[in-house]
């Protein structure tokens, strides 16, 4: 985890202040913001793994193109670059294709 | 069914170009995009809340993406965010999904301006986190105002990575390393090509001078090799290119970074017209699948057009234009223009994209996507990343004897998976083109099918056609 979170926070000011459950931990977010913006800014690097082989991934493309920043929100299978938070939002890391106790 | 003189698929310049000349015609035609707010990825919008201070200093690219939203957002057009489409049926009929809500849209013509993205590059280490295309790590700098990293490299090629860096350097970064492939000589050559386009020369000169005067390591004629780190990036590998495209790798070097954008050239996104079954024609000079279409935009599909970079990459001003030709074609087909005033408005607009693909093909030939690149791709190396396929399987599918990217789809599983081969599709056959020395032409591309982008099989059930 880095310092400090990466927003730039120069000439602009954001929406409604929210937070997120990320994996059980509370994770500052901003309304309007993508659940993928919001991982990345906390220093947040894996937002899945992989099936087959475990490997760790989170976005590649960051518009809604590749489907490689999947993870589970609300129960839910979602692109996180495509998807804006919600307030309490609940994002879990999606391991392989998601079990049952993930996915709604 | 839902009925409409005129879809538009996709809300970036070239379909709002497009929108705003067929509301002009007399057409409220009807956009669907799959964003939540109108722009594509070059005008890609902050989020709706967001406020910044000094609207100057977003650049020239957002103020005159601004002006046409807005033009957009005013004009008597049945505009559709959040929604897919997601299959194309028997004449003009669109499947499009809205959340979890399953449509079908009869139009009587079409234009598909669905834009493009950044060609994927597989080399070791490319699916670690921390990589990113380059546009994609634009976009979280410019529509979300979040840095993906702190220490940086951009390597690639053309003039994407001049923007990408610059817009790293505006938000603050630690370090910035620009890793460009072409080696930038002779550039005089071009000077008849680009002669008088001083807008867009004088845009290139500002980012050039800019990313000197802040001291970032910019090498030319250099590629990353590889990219290191348990979890995350932690280190990338550096070589020079010579003059014939050969990569040295016994003088590589190494960069200690936190992210690594790569931005090699940008691919059509043509998932919807070869779903179409439109004719297709290999671009060699951009390696890449572009729409056969004739000089109205139109497609081999009669009431077919294409609009934009998804009609082979020209960038923003020609995707405007090509976008506004497209819509007073299809005008003309509904009856709501003249052919001698169709061709009369039209004429005007040929002329100046005959100069703006002048630039284009100078820019095509400065940075040219080399096929050698895939010497860069290790046997171990990941090349469809969704069904985790390595290229030592696609090669010994192709020394079996696979001699389309659908049969090695069908053999490895390669492109079978969520992104529907739009990230290995392309690499596919620039590895059968090294295998077999048959070239793409020959080849053929990767068939794709309905629906184009997963959908789940509750929400596709509730409404059959």
């Amino acid at each position: 985890m880095p310092d400090r979170d990466l927003r730039v926070v120069k000439d602009i000011h954001r929406g409604e202040p929210y937070e997120i459950d990320v994996d059980g931990a509370r994770v500052p977010a901003y309304e309007g913001e993508t659940i993928a913006a919001v991982l990345i800014a906390a220093g947040h690097r894996v937002f899945r793994r992989t099936a087959k082989f475990n490997e760790p991934r989170s976005g590649y493309c960051g518009m809604g193109i590749c489907f490689d920043c999947l993870v589970v929100a609300d129960g839910e299978i979602v692109r996180a670059c495509m998807t804006p938070v919600s307030r309490d939002l609940r994002v879990r890391t999606l391991i392989g294709h998601g079990g049952p106790a993930e996915l709604r | 069914m839902t009925r409409a003189e005129l879809v538009i698929v996709g809300a970036g310049p070239a379909g709002m170009a497009a929108a705003l000349e067929a509301a002009e015609a007399g057409i409220r035609p009807m956009v669907l995009d799959e964003n939540l707010q109108p722009g594509g990825q070059i005008y890609r919008q902050l989020p709706p809340r967001f406020v910044v201070s000094d609207a100057q200093s977003q650049g020239k690219d957002a103020l005159e993406g601004k002006a046409l939203i807005r033009r957009f957002l005013e004009a008597p057009i049945e505009y559709r965010p959040g929604t897919l489409v997601w299959g194309v049926f028997g004449d003009k009929q669109l499947g499009i999904v809205d959340g979890k809500t399953v449509e079908y849209v009869q139009a009587e013509c079409v234009i598909i301006a669905a834009g493009a993205y950044d060609r994927p590059m597989p080399i070791p280490g490319w699916t670690l986190p921390g990589v990113f295309s380059a546009g994609g790590a634009q976009l979280f700098i410019k529509s979300q105002r979040v840095l993906p990293g702190r220490r940086v490299l951009v390597a690639g090629t053309g003039p994407l990575l001049l923007v990408v860096a610059t817009h790293f350097l505006a938000a603050g970064v630690e370090s910035l390393t620009l890793c460009e492939l072409s080696c930038m000589r002779r550039l005089w050559r071009y000077t008849g090509k680009v002669w008088g386009h001083w807008g867009l020369l004088w845009d290139g000169w500002r980012y050039l001078s800019r990313i000197r005067r802040a001291g970032v390591r910019l090498m030319t004629g250099h590629v990353v090799t590889q990219i290191f780190g348990q979890d995350q990036v932690e280190e990338a590998a550096i070589a020079p290119v010579d003059e014939e495209g050969r990569v040295r790798s016994d003088r590589k070097g190494l960069v200690a970074v936190d992210a690594v954008c790569l931005g090699y050239g940008l691919l059509p996104s043509t998932e919807l017209t070869r779903l179409y079954g439109c004719r297709h024609n290999f671009s060699e000079s951009q390696l890449a699948w572009v729409p056969a279409c004739d000089s109205k935009m139109e497609t081999s599909i009669p009431g077919v057009f294409v609009a934009g970079d998804c009609a082979g990459v020209a960038g923003v001003y020609t995707a405007r234009e090509e976008g506004r030709i497209a819509a007073l074609a299809a005008a003309q087909q509904l009856g709501r223009l003249s052919a001698a005033e169709c061709q009369r408005r039209m004429d005007s607009i040929h002329a100046r994209l005959r100069r703006l693909r002048r630039f284009c093909a100078a820019l095509d030939d400065i940075y040219p996507p080399a096929r050698r690149l895939v010497d860069l791709t290790t046997d171990e190396t990941i090349i469809c990343r969704c069904e985790e396929v390595r290229a030592q399987a696609i090669w010994s599918a192709i020394a079996d004897g696979a001699g389309t990217p659908t049969e090695i789809k069908m053999w490895t599983g390669a492109g079978m998976g969520r992104c529907q081969g739009r990230m290995c599709g392309p690499h596919l056959g620039l590895m059968l083109a090294r295998g077999t020395g048959l070239l793409e032409p020959a080849q053929g591309h990767l068939s794709v099918r309905p629906p184009l982008k997963p959908i789940e099989l509750g929400t596709l059930a509730q409404r059959i056609i």
